[in-house]
């Protein structure tokens, strides 16, 4: 009992579970493209997943399977032992909502708005009160360093300083899972360094962390590496990923 | 969603107003002309129907005036003088519940000099004592003819307001003399403005003399008439009046030997028959301002559809985004709604101060009479929002049902 339990984990610990994903796009002529095979993975409350592979190998599209903005073709995935498939539009906005943290390569913060309005932004589709917000956001702001520029627009603050941003904005409502598309991609060394280093401590916080990344400094911060070759998952050393060794 | 997120979206609404700026000038300005162009429309319409309304009251709704000459069959220039000093002691003497006839003789295209002016007025006319209480149009200055200026018959007139200006400009007429066609006449009042005009010129472009003056002095026919004004009592309504209008017809047919199926020589015209013949023309405005208006308030709401899209088009990271962080169909929806809203009312507010402020130059110049009422305020304003509504709908639809992976790799 307990030797299994070690094997196959808690089920209350597993937040994600996908199980033979898979992802076709098809395009407007009617070529369809498979972009993900037969994925099968576990995603554990604590886990840091670096996602590695070429470019075009399906990383991206992963994880926004994970992240509930794209649908899977095929398989089954449960989020917090949902499954998602038989989510309505206002159900996975709402899991995206309390669940799932955003970080993007690009950053996307709204030009217009203060970094205090963009990490509040987050805060828009949830019915946490205003203060309760703002005191937040505020927190966060400083926990990522920036606490003397929350009221400065995306446009005066450097790539390092507007990820951070984006770092806040994803943390606001406290997601079970942070998922990050090349969070350091535009960023030099020194400032990938950094924003790992926050990336490590919101992770011992207890946030799980799901990262795709090209950089290998970067993804061996990760505790679990997983490389993605032509949409199928591949673990370093060329074993399968965990769901189907336990299999 | 609840109240604390609408209140959080709809900020969201106002900051991208604000933020895209330009795009929402350019919404605001097409609505806004389109709103503009109608407040102008009912303005005008409007201050038609009261200028139509004050046009019967001065005429009055107990009175029938009765032209001579058959002007059906006969251009007006060749009017034949067909109304007699008979017919009106006749009508006076056995209309039942006539108050009151009036006579009235005109001739067109008067010199007049004075003031050291000379001006031809459009109308010289001679009419018996009393011409205000007679045709309801009083002197505004000075005093009216009295009934020893007809018996005497005196070289005395009344200047309509245009006549006076030709010749006196701002000056003071009364007690002047006034020389028309060579006769000398002190002017003894100033007639109020009319503000109309007709076939035969501008009504405040007269000078008007008593009827035995004018027959006297400018060898004008003792016997016949251009026109009688019959009024009854003020009791009397619309029904009663067009039965004494049917009376007068077979007393005047009676009296001018016509025969059974020949048209009458005269023409009588009541306040009804003016109403009647605003109205059609009205119509006749409401339909085609109303198509132009209908154009301009749909163009408007066309290019703000285009304009809605190509900003929606624009922040497709935004939508993305607000996905991603949470933002369902229906937020996002009512984002962009809201947005289109707040423009349409900005578009409402412009237009009505473009159209208002028109109405207002129209009306300072005296080209169109204008009234602009709180209801016009209200139709705009509700107007606007629902061509906002209706025209950002689909561009509201489509930003709600971006997919947000399409959405941020557009914009990345
Ligand atoms: N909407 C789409 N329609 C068709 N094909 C798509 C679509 N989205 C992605 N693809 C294809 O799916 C494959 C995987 O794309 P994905 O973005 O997941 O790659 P990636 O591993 O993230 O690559 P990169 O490292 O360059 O970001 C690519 O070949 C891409 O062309
Ligand atoms: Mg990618």
């Amino acid at each position: 009992m307990d030797n299994q339990r070690t094997i196959r984990p808690d089920p209350a610990a597993c937040l994600a579970r996908l199980r033979e994903i898979s992802k076709t796009f098809i395009q407007p002529g009617g070529l369809e493209t498979q972009v993900l095979h037969n994925v099968s993975l576990d995603i554990n409350e604590g886990d840091f997943i670096a996602l590695t592979g070429g470019s075009g190998s399906g990383k991206s599209t992963l994880l926004y399977i994970i992240g509930l903005l794209e649908q899977a073709s095929g398989g089954l995935y449960h989020l917090m032992e949902r499954d998602v498939s038989a989510m309505n539009d206002d159900e996975a906005s709402a899991a995206r909502n309390r669940l799932i943290g955003f970080v993007f390569q690009s950053f996307f913060l709204i030009p217009y708005a203060s970094a205090l309005e963009n990490v509040l932004l987050s805060g828009t589709y949830t019915n946490t009160p205003e203060k309760e917000l703002r005191l937040r956001a505020e927190a966060l702001l400083e926990q990522v360093g920036l606490s003397d520029r929350i009221h400065f627009i995306p446009a005066r603050l450097s790539g390092g300083q507007q990820q951070r941003v984006a770092l806040a904005r994803a943390l606001l409502n406290k997601p079970a899972m942070l998922l990050a598309d090349e969070p350091t991609g535009q960023l030099d060394t020194a400032t990938s360094r950094s924003i790992m280093d926050l990336l490590t401590a919101i992770n011992a916080d207890g946030t799980t962390i799901v990262m795709v990344t090209h950089n290998p400094e970067v993804a061996d911060r990760a505790a679990r590496r997983i490389t993605v070759r032509d949409g199928r998952l591949h673990t370093p050393d060329g074993q399968r990923s965990r769901p189907e060794e336990a299999a | 969603m609840s109240l604390r997120q609408w209140k959080r979206i709809a900020g969201q609404s106002l900051m991208a107003v604000a933020a895209y700026w330009t795009y929402s000038l350019f919404i605001i300005g097409a609505i806004g002309l389109g709103i503009a162009s109608l407040t102008l429309i009912l303005a005008c319409m409007r201050g038609a129907e009261i200028r139509a309304g004050e046009l019967a009251a001065k005429f009055g709704p107990t009175s029938i005036n009765v032209i001579g000459g058959n002007l059906v069959e006969q251009a007006v220039a060749l009017r034949p003088m067909t109304l007699t000093w008979a017919d009106m002691r006749m009508i006076r003497d056995t209309l039942p519940g006539v108050e009151r006839v009036s006579e009235l003789l005109t001739r067109n295209n008067v010199q007049v000099r004075g003031g050291q002016n000379r001006h031809t007025a459009d109308t010289l006319a001679g009419t018996g004592a009393h011409h205000g209480l007679s045709w309801g149009w009083f002197p505004a200055l000075g005093r009216d003819f009295s009934e020893e200026d007809i018996d005497q018959a005196r070289n005395v007139c009344l200047l309509g307001t245009s006549t006076a200006e030709k010749l006196f400009g701002s000056a003071n007429p009364l007690g002047e003399v006034v020389l028309v066609n060579d006769i000398p006449l002190t002017v003894v009042g100033v007639l109020t403005r009319q503000g109309l005009s007709s076939g035969e010129g501008d009504f405040d472009d007269r000078v008007t003399v008593p009827i035995s003056t004018m027959i006297r002095r400018f060898n004008l026919s003792r016997q016949y008439l251009t026109q009688l004004r019959v009024s009854f009592p003020s009791t009397y309504g619309p029904e009663k009046i067009e039965t004494a209008r049917e009376q007068l017809r077979l007393l005047l047919r009676r009296s001018h030997h016509l025969a059974p199926h020949a048209t009458d020589d005269f023409l009588s015209v009541t306040m009804n028959d003016i109403m009647q013949f605003v109205n059609v023309v009205k119509g006749g405005i409401v339909i085609f301002l109303g198509s132009v208006a209908a154009v301009a308030v749909l163009a408007g709401g066309v290019a703000q559809a285009n304009l809605f899209r190509l900003s929606i088009a624009e922040r497709n990271m935004e939508i993305g985004l607000k996905k991603a962080l949470g933002a369902n169909h229906k937020a996002i929806f009512s984002q962009f709604l809201l947005e289109a809203l707040i423009l349409g009312a900005g578009g409402a507010v412009f237009g009505l101060l473009l159209g208002g402020g028109c109405a207002l130059l129209l009306n300072s110049f005296s080209i169109l009479p204008i009234s602009l009422s709180p209801g016009i305020f209200v139709a705009a304003l509700g107007l606007a929002g629902c061509i906002a509504g209706a025209f950002s709908l689909r561009p509201a639809r489509l930003a709600a049902e971006l997919s947000p992976v399409t959405a941020l790799k557009g914009a990345a």
